[in-house]
């Protein structure tokens, strides 16, 4: 019998060298392989090569690093005798220079027969009788070698036909020994937490909640969605939030910090909004432009919510002073991928005119501070002066098309508009809803054109002040209509407002630098817009329009 | 239990069985002296026969799946296919023209499921997301016993019967108890994977009709062709969903009547 494999791997565990001749069997065991050392990765390297050269291992995929630049993984999966070995993989990373590190499992001292003598027809047959009404999904099985043992002294290894079965209830991971027949190994390869509540938000709506079963309770942990988005609740202690961030985040998140439920049925409506509206936000990147989270890579999101109590402003403002306001009256981005929800303000207080409920319970809002974390993983613009303003459009961009995506075009409560944060400023001696308008910035006093712009110090160099310019602009590609100022612009219409929505996407996160200017946001979006379009001018022609009847040329 | 459209036949049947003895005794005595059996032979014959069903039934589903918080529909229809089964009567002979037949018989029969539901979204309410499939070799197996009455004819080597009667079917079909599939974020869409089956009992009453015809090849024994038609239907539970299941259907027999030979006096 052939035992080159497991010799090899012998060797190269205990650093003797491959070609070192024949060497006493090595005893059936997992080497975990953890080399980060310039001489282990070098030895590493050979052994890789000397591996693969034999058709001991296998390149599965090669990925570029999405978040360290020039940097390459490599991923190799244990092959014996052209069989896989279940579990034995090697990760190389490299960058430029050579490896870097090299990680992973490999087994050794296999010694079996690779040809099965239970046929795949009969392995199939036993696969879908071991619960019953199972079927495999998907139909294909397949060989492998299985270490039976989690000793890794005590180890041995069957070649088994592998399956999923899916119950209704559960999809089982199922090997069966490929000469005697036996079920070796069954396991449930589905997260058996993940749970769909309902909850209701801040408005009264019903939604669904995808959470996490933990012993007899729900946690607001999305197990569904593939980034970790946690919805961590306060209690209305607002030093909680700082201990939590501080020291080692997010090793200090303790189990009871997480927004939890009996029943599963939520009504604390900050929390439900949070939790949900974050993974709205998440879906709709996904959905409409590929991205995968903030990072593109599934960064986690954690949201903060009741830092405060409604019913504690006032003792709260006499221990804090107006600090604490911004966990009453605002909603924040922490770079990276926490996010700060005020609750409100208790009646009959109110602010600048306006009536302010949990800034959670508006999509827009979300998705606007959202997208500050997409812009901070991208263009990164500079939160001040033009490129300030062009961050903060960016946000009331992707924030309004997120409304626009998920609620039905209208003026009421929880329906899609061009203002901002409608659904939980309302008016009271201020005569408007929400805090900035995409249609009329000048009814919220913010500018709608390039020769008005603000040119002070205060917010930033008007950050939200002339991010009205942007936001008209990108009203108008959609819409169309006359500006103010008398210039006509033919917008691609709201039906096609994925054609908009998709050119500033790509513009902000693709072309964009941090220091970019109004003119170079319209050149970008002119640009991406006849990439996207190459074959509808229209569409570059509504950008064009749009950013000439806002003054920027 | 209500059987639409049995009355009939079974009404047949009935008169067939209970109104032959006086007819039998009225026209045509097995012995104008005894009422007995010719000599040598007994009033008991033993029917075995190769039975195949002909032809399709259906039965059809409409369940409510709780899923994600939310209900959801899974809809099915199953079609039971043709098979082969085996046949066994006993028959007492009233008369020459009339005789009362205990009967059974048995079919492994397989149905294929033809599925669509609707299953909720886990991050939507009101957007359900459409799956249809199908699964096939489900198990359907039926077993049906008759008490029928028996009109005989003869002439020369040939026989021929007609009986109806009433009949008890015990049916145990497996059905959809679940849907299997599988969806990946952002689980817009399905893939169906089966369905989670579980199998079900029932046990109708209905009735049954057939016509035999039979060539005598010893004295004791025919070769029998017989076309019978049996039905029945049932429901069961399926978490709360009442299906109703059809037993029965068209089947055709060859097999053998065998006459049970009379034992003779002081034997």
């Amino acid at each position: 019998m052939n035992r080159a494999l497991p010799v090899s791997l012998a060797l190269a565990v205990f650093g003797m060298g491959m070609m070192q001749g024949p060497a006493p069997d090595a005893p059936p065991r997992m080497n975990a392989v953890a080399a980060t050392s310039r001489t282990a990765v070098s030895e590493w390297d050979q052994r890789i090569a000397a591996l693969s050269t034999r058709g001991d291992l296998r390149v599965l995929s090669t990925r570029e690093d999405t978040m360290l630049a020039g940097r390459i993984h490599t991923r190799y999966a244990q092959v014996y005798k052209g069989v896989p070995v279940w579990g034995g993989e090697l990760v190389r990373q490299e960058d430029t220079a050579g490896t870097l590190t090299v990680f992973g499992n490999l087994y050794e001292g296999i010694d079996i027969e690779p040809r099965p003598t239970l046929s795949e027809a009969a392995a199939r047959r036993t696969l879908e009788a071991v619960h019953q009404g199972g079927r495999l999904f998907p139909a294909e099985v397949d060989l492998v070698v299985l270490p039976l043992s989690a000793e890794a002294e005590a180890m041995t290894f069957v070649l088994a036909w592998r399956g999923q079965i899916l119950t209704g209830t559960d999809a089982r991971v199922i090997f069966v020994d490929a000469h005697s027949g036996a079920v070796r190994l069954d396991y449930t390869d589905r997260d058996t937490q993940t749970a769909v509540g309902k909850g209701t938000g801040v408005l009264g709506d019903p939604k669904k909640m995808s959470v996490t079963g933990v012993g007899a309770t729900f946690q607001a942990q999305d197990a569904l969605r593939p980034p970790t988005l946690q919805t961590l609740d306060m209690k209305g202690d607002p030093l909680r939030i700082e201990s939590i961030l501080i020291p080692a985040f997010p090793n200090t998140i303790r189990p009871t910090d997480y927004a939890a439920d009996a029943d599963n049925d939520w009504t604390d409506g900050g929390v439900v909004d949070a939790h949900v509206y974050t993974g709205y936000t998440y879906d709709y990147y996904f959905k409409r432009f590929g991205r995968r989270g903030l990072n593109d890579a599934n960064t986690p999101v954690r949201s903060f919510v009741n830092l405060v109590k409604r019913e504690d402003l006032a003792r709260n403002l006499a221990l804090y002073g107006d600090d604490i306001l911004d966990y009453y009256v605002n909603a924040f981005y922490l770079h990276p991928g926490v996010m700060v929800y005020g609750v409100g303000l208790p009646p009959p207080f109110t602010l600048g005119g306006q009536r302010w409920n949990n800034f959670a319970g508006a999509l827009d809002v979300v998705g606007h501070e959202l997208t500050h974390g997409v812009t901070r993983f991208t263009s990164n613009l500079i939160y001040q002066n033009e490129p300030g303003a062009l961050n903060e459009a960016f946000s009331d961009i992707m924030g309004t098309s997120i409304e626009f995506y998920f609620q039905p075009a209208g003026s009421g409560s929880m329906q899609a508009d061009y203002l901002a944060g409608e659904d939980i400023a309302t008016a009271a001696s201020f005569p408007l809803n929400g805090i900035r308008s995409m249609q009329n910035p000048t009814a919220y006093g913010d500018p709608d054109h390039y020769s008005v712009r603000y040119t002070g110090t205060q917010d930033g160099g008007g950050v939200h002040i002339n991010s009205g310019i942007v936001n008209h602009a990108f009203y108008l590609a959609i819409e169309g209509g006359i500006h103010r100022l008398g210039a006509r612009v033919t917008g691609v219409g709201a039906a096609n407002r994925e054609q908009i929505e998709k050119a500033f996407y790509r513009a902000f996160t693709a072309f964009l630098v941090p220091s970019s200017n109004f003119a170079a946001a319209r050149a970008a979006t002119i640009r991406a817009a006849t990439e996207l379009y190459p074959s509808n001018p229209a569409v570059a022609a509504a950008i064009t329009q749009a950013w000439a009847a806002v003054g920027v040329n | 239990m209500k059987n639409p459209g049995t009355g009939m036949p079974i009404a047949l049947g009935l008169f067939l069985i209970f109104a032959s003895p006086s007819l039998a005794q009225d026209r045509q005595p097995v012995s104008s002296s005894t009422g007995q059996a010719p000599r040598g032979k007994s009033r008991i014959e033993v029917g075995l026969a190769f039975a195949q069903t002909i032809g399709t039934s259906t039965f059809s589903s409409s369940q409510t799946i709780r899923e994600y918080a939310e209900d959801g529909t899974l809809n099915g229809s199953y079609e039971v296919g043709g098979a082969p089964g085996g046949a066994f009567d006993l028959q007492y002979n009233l008369s020459e023209k009339f005789g009362v037949r205990v009967g059974a018989e048995v079919f492994s029969r397989k149905s294929t499921g033809t599925f669509d539901a609707k299953v909720p979204h886990p991050f939507f309410f009101s957007r359900p997301r459409s799956i249809s499939g199908t699964q096939a070799d489900l198990d359907f197996q039926e077993a049906a016993f008759s008490l029928t009455g028996v009109l005989r004819g003869r002439s020369g080597k040939w026989n021929l019967n007609l009986e109806g009667g009433p009949a008890y079917f015990s049916v145990e079909a497996t059905v959809a108890e679940k849907l299997s599939y599988s969806d990946v974020y952002p689980y817009d869409t399905l893939a169906f994977g089966g369905i989670v089956s579980t199998t079900k009992k029932v046990n109708p009453f209905g009735f049954a009709v057939g016509l035999e015809i039979g060539r005598e090849i010893t004295s004791a024994v025919s070769v029998v062709v017989q076309g019978r038609f049996t039905q029945g239907s049932g429901d069961i539970d399926v978490n709360g969903a009442k299906i109703k299941i059809k037993a029965g259907g068209a089947r055709a027999r060859i097999g053998f009547r065998i006459v049970l030979a009379r034992k003779k006096a002081g034997a």
